[in-house]
């Protein structure tokens, strides 16, 4: 269902580039962070099979969405009129809007197309100059009406930040309940703001390690099947299920090529753990690692041209980074902590990485040469961190004190904006998709 | 038996409906619905065949003075596939009776046997060289104090110093397969020092061929 999804965007006005007076400076982050009002949109007229409140609905989904980065601080609607004619939609009265001292202003005006399919006019307006930044609108389903105000979000968020958004992206992750081995783990995928839950595994097998293909559509992880941990390829459309192995060996850790033809993954055998990565058209396997002991966690540079990688090859876990082919393999990571979870930024500047120190493990970033790490998080036990498309956040496992089930989280990468995400159940293992797109080509991918 | 019970327990666990868990109720409805009249087929289908013709009847088991072993135990079930995986068949009950335990704990990040284990391992080996029939599966778990994929390498580390010691101790390696779980079945919940040591184990599962 979801990949029937499309919707189709037609240009209404476009005023050029973003507006020169109004633009975040993504350096500064939260001090540049834009003011911003997301009134209620304001029907046309009334839209059957919708809630009546759509209107506030939508403005809500655009408002949590760029509030969840440090680039955007929403008005409190309480400084506003909260009923606006349709008209207002279209030309505000700037006047009015002056007086909330809010620096930019998203209208949304719905409409009905027909019995199914709706029309939200988005459009953001530089407050100080009075002037229209860019509007667009979007058509879709009426049942897909979060994704809609997403992709408005998206919208608003490239015409003032100048690069891609991550709003219509979804979370893939292992659910946890249970106790000790008595511990069920199901594959569930949502919202990136955990909206639209659904499982996608019965809870017979233990779910753990998902990761997406680069279109999204198919995912791969592992799950253990009786005593035995085999890799399992699930297209998310049709569900089917394919098992990738067996192997000689206890295999673990999958993860995708950029390219989506093949995947890396770990097999332990007497006691050494490589690294291997296995073509999936032929099967073929190439191992890439020797070194005894573990090497393991191995992920693809966003070009496919490098391979991330934890080994305790040096007596204690820590990153290394080689080539694709397993040439030149180097370490990045020195020190006392142990280092492992890690993986590139969807950007290719920098990697996130779980940091185990003493009795805390957080969640940090640093340069793909290991340099200039800096933590994101404070908890006692984040983990398993795993960056959005736009590559400006992440979302990690966080576990509270005692025996309560760990729970995901997302966080900016200035660490300043840090979200728990409503599971109906513990979580672990958080995957992000790609952006899923909002013009019909890129359904194709 | 013990080691036994809770294995399986787990598979049907899995199989338990927990209240909130599967959401739509009327699909809940429909997949029982659709097993009981497939199952209910199978059966009639079973009745048909065996008043038509009989199998043929299996060799007597041999007595070996034992206690009377559990049932077999049903097939793991694999997610969508609909295929059976590992058989784990026949349950050999009184291994953890004459050996005292089926597990040996481990020091934080360690596969290294100490003395404590070398002496439950000693004493398990001396059973499995006399019950040369069993298969052995051992079990390699962590603590939840390291990082996912490095959990199943060191739980596989751990599994492989039980079976390095077992074949040193004249166990046929051809008898032995290995997994890890990693920390993905604990023994015990919590995050404490506490209930970690008791996390850093390997098990040793015996079963018949």
């Amino acid at each position: 269902m979801r990949l029937l999804f499309f919707i189709i965007m037609l240009h209404l006005t476009c005023a050029g580039p973003a507006h020169a007076g109004l633009r975040v400076d993504i350096n500064k982050g939260v001090e540049s962070a834009i003011l911003i009002a997301v009134p209620f949109a304001v029907a046309r007229a009334p839209i059957s099979g919708t809630s009546p409140a759509l209107g506030s609905e939508i403005a809500d989904v655009i408002a949590n969405d760029l509030a969840s980065t440090a680039f955007f601080k929403p008005i409190d609607r309480d400084r506003y009129a909260m009923a606006m004619p349709v008209a207002d939609a279209e030309t505000p009265r700037f006047a009015h809007w002056r007086s909330t001292r809010g620096q930019a202003l998203v209208t949304g005006a719905i409409a009905e197309v027909d019995a199914d399919v709706f029309r939200l006019e988005c459009r953001l307006f530089d407050i100080f100059s009075g002037e229209p930044v860019a509007a667009r609108n979007f058509v879709g389903r009426k049942d897909q009406w979060r994704q809609i105000s997403h992709v408005c979000a998206n919208f608003v968020y490239e015409a003032l930040v100048g690069e891609p958004g991550h709003f219509d992206s979804r979370i893939l992750y292992a659910t946890e309940s249970g106790s000790g081995e008595q511990r069920i783990r199901r594959l569930a995928e949502m919202d990136y703001d955990g909206a639209g839950h659904s499982y996608l595994s019965k809870g017979v097998n233990m779910v753990a390690t998902p990761a997406y293909a680069p279109g999204g559509g198919t995912v791969v992880h592992l799950a253990f099947a009786g005593s035995a941990a085999k890799i399992y390829l699930v297209n998310l459309a049709t569900r089917a299920t394919t098992e990738i192995g067996p192997f000689d060996g206890v295999a673990f850790g999958p993860r995708f090529s950029p390219d989506g033809a093949s995947i890396l993954l770990s097999i332990g055998k007497n006691g050494n753990t490589d690294i291997y990565r296995i073509d999936l058209a032929s099967r073929n396997i190439v191992k890439l690692t020797d070194a005894p002991g573990t090497d393991t966690g191995a992920s693809y540079s966003p070009d496919g041209r490098k391979i991330l990688f934890e080994s305790n090859r040096s007596g204690s876990q820590q990153l290394y980074i080689m080539n694709a082919d397993g040439s030149e393999q180097s370490r990045i990571t020195f020190g006392k902590a142990r280092y492992g979870a890690a993986s590139w930024s969807p950007r290719g500047d920098l990697l996130a990485f779980t940091r185990i120190a003493a009795d805390v493990a957080s969640i940090g970033v640093m340069r793909s040469d290991g340099q200039g790490e800096r933590m994101l998080t404070r908890s006692m036990r984040d983990e398993s961190p795993a960056w959005a498309p736009s590559g400006r956040a992440i979302v990690f496992m966080r576990t509270g004190s005692g025996s309560r089930a760990p729970e995901l989280w997302t966080i900016d990468l200035a660490g300043t904006v840090e979200r728990r995400l409503p599971l109906p159940e513990g979580g672990s293992d958080p995957a992000w998709s790609p952006s899923r797109g909002a013009l019909p080509v890129s359904a194709k991918r | 038996m013990v080691a036994f019970a809770r294995r399986p327990a787990g598979i049907g666990k899995a199989m338990t409906i927990i209240p909130g868990q599967l959401r739509p109720a009327s699909k809940r409805a429909r997949v029982l619905c659709a097993s009981l009249i497939v199952s209910t087929s199978l059966l009639m289908a079973s009745c048909q065949r065996s008043t038509q013709r009989l199998p043929p009847m299996p060799p007597m088991p041999q007595s070996t003075g034992r206690a009377a072993e559990p049932p077999v135990l049903q097939p793991y079930v694999v997610d969508g596939s609909g295929q059976p995986a590992t058989i784990v068949s026949e349950p050999l009950d009184n291994f953890i009776q004459a050996v005292g335990t089926d597990q040996v704990l481990f020091d934080s990040d360690s596969h290294d046997l100490d003395q404590k284990a070398k002496k439950i391992l000693d004493k398990q080996s001396e059973w499995l060289l006399r019950r040369i029939d069993a298969k052995i599966m051992i079990e390699g778990y962590t603590d939840n104090f390291v990082t996912r994929n490095y959990s199943y390498a060191l739980g596989e580390r751990r599994a492989n110093s039980i079976r390095n010691y077992f074949v040193q101790m004249g166990v046929d390696v051809n008898r032995i397969s290995v997994t890890s779980y990693g920390r993905d079945r604990p023994a015990v919940d919590g995050n404490n020092e506490e209930s970690r040591s008791l996390n850093r184990r390997g098990r040793v599962v015996v079963f018949k061929k």
